[in-house]
């Protein structure tokens, strides 16, 4: 093999790799991804993947090819990540040549998103029902439902602007405002705050991130397991002091809770 | 037991969209989502404790997120991610430090602990679950 052709199928392993990084793909995941690539066309890799980037080294008849990619964006993109998945299963069982797989990986990764108004929508609907499967009422969950299509809309923007940290403050003030809102201007008997909270909150709060830092230490990716805990419990902080201040700020205003 | 599946069904539907999951599988991990809660709150009515019925339940999500990615041929994980966000504790997570912040440390450390065991449990039942299905499909090249 020629050093510039080595180099193309790295990259294309990497192009890959970060592909599904960025999109929330498991570091397990990744690595694998990248390590089958490289050995279908027969070289021997090293590789090292943390949540925030991918370390790859090659030696091939002595010539060393060593990357650092550092990636930044974590959203969570499934459709993406099995999109990549079923690539490098054609890629490792074909015989595809490079340029093609590099206009595929380029097409997976413009693949559309849903419109911002229908993941907005479907944001509604998880608040909404899960109040009701917390054991709120119908109208808790009409609220919750509001509530939480405003907060989706305005964190979906934010995340074009902010850090986690910072966005997920603004939701957590930005959904106890609304609910408290909601709550005085229509004035319902039964309804509880906290019920609203509860179901409005969960498309914020970040449960998933928490039990894939779990499984990651489980299976020995500790150094991503670690990275994503307190990425977890930062963004908890964050949103249990947006909550915090409003409810602070009520209860210095009116009086009570 | 009807209303549990069919509010957790539309909340893992919501939840699928949000994850970005490809169109026609938002129904499958619906299902996971809807049985992985209706087991979760009769275990519940039965009187099990919190981190076991967290641990069953996870493992029936990953259990069936396993057969349909089998069946649908696609990484358990669309299903699974989905299936199991209405049996994590990111609630918990939040409200231990919103009792951090209102400086109720007894209440934040009982609910923190309890969090962290069920996140705990989860992780182990899906990755049990998927050594179950790696085992089931030993041709299977990737995971």
């Amino acid at each position: 093999m020629e050093k510039k052709e080595v180099k193309e199928i790295l990259e294309i392993a990497l192009f890959a790799g970060r592909i599904m990084l960025e999109n929330g793909a498991e570091t397990y995941r990744v690595e694998d991804t990248i390590n089958r690539i490289c050995m279908s066309r027969g070289l021997e890799v090293q590789n090292f993947t943390v949540p925030t980037g991918i370390f790859l080294s090659c030696n091939y008849e002595d010539n060393y090819f060593p990357y650092v990619i550092r990636t930044k964006t974590m959203k969570i993109d499934l459709e993406i990540i099995t999109k990549v998945n079923d690539f490098s299963r054609e890629f490792v069982q074909s015989n595809m040549s490079l340029e093609e797989a590099n206009s595929q990986v380029e097409v997976i990764k413009n693949t559309p998103r849903f419109k911002p108004l229908t993941i907005s929508f479907f944001g509604g609907v998880a608040g909404g029902f899960f109040t009701l499967s917390f054991g709120g009422n119908f109208i808790e969950a009409i609220f919750a439902f509001i509530t939480s299509f405003i907060v989706v809309s305005i964190v979906n923007y934010l995340s074009k602007h902010t850090g986690s940290f910072l966005k997920s403050i603004i939701g957590g003030m930005v959904n106890t405002i609304v609910a408290l809102v909601l709550i005085n201007i229509f004035r319902y008997e039964n309804i509880q705050l906290s019920n609203i909270v509860i179901g409005s909150l969960m498309p914020l709060v970040p449960g998933v991130s928490m039990t894939n830092a779990l499984r990651d230490s489980i299976s020995g990716d500790f150094v991503s397991g670690v990275s994503k805990l307190s990425e977890s419990i930062l963004i908890a902080i964050a949103i249990a002091m947006g909550v915090g201040v409003v409810l602070h700020a009520k209860i210095l205003i009116t009086g009570s809770v | 037991m009807i209303l549990d599946f069919i509010y957790a069904f539309f909340a893992s539907i919501g939840f699928a969209v949000l994850f970005n999951i490809p169109r026609r599988e938002t129904i499958f991990a619906g299902i996971a989502g809807g049985i992985g809660w209706v087991f979760h709150s009769k275990l519940q009515d039965f009187g099990v404790s919190v981190i076991f019925t967290a641990f069953v339940s996870a493992l029936i999500v990953g259990i069936i997120g396993e057969i349909l990615a089998k069946y649908r041929k696609k990484p358990a994980t669309i299903f699974v991610i989905p299936g199991i966000i209405t049996l994590v504790p990111g609630y918990g997570l939040y409200f231990s430090m919103l009792k951090i912040i209102e400086e109720d440390y007894t209440a934040a450390s009982k609910v923190g602990f309890e969090t962290l065991l069920v996140a705990l449990v989860i992780a182990s039942a899906i990755i049990i679950a998927t050594t179950i299905g790696r085992v089931i499909r030993k041709n299977e090249k990737l995971i």
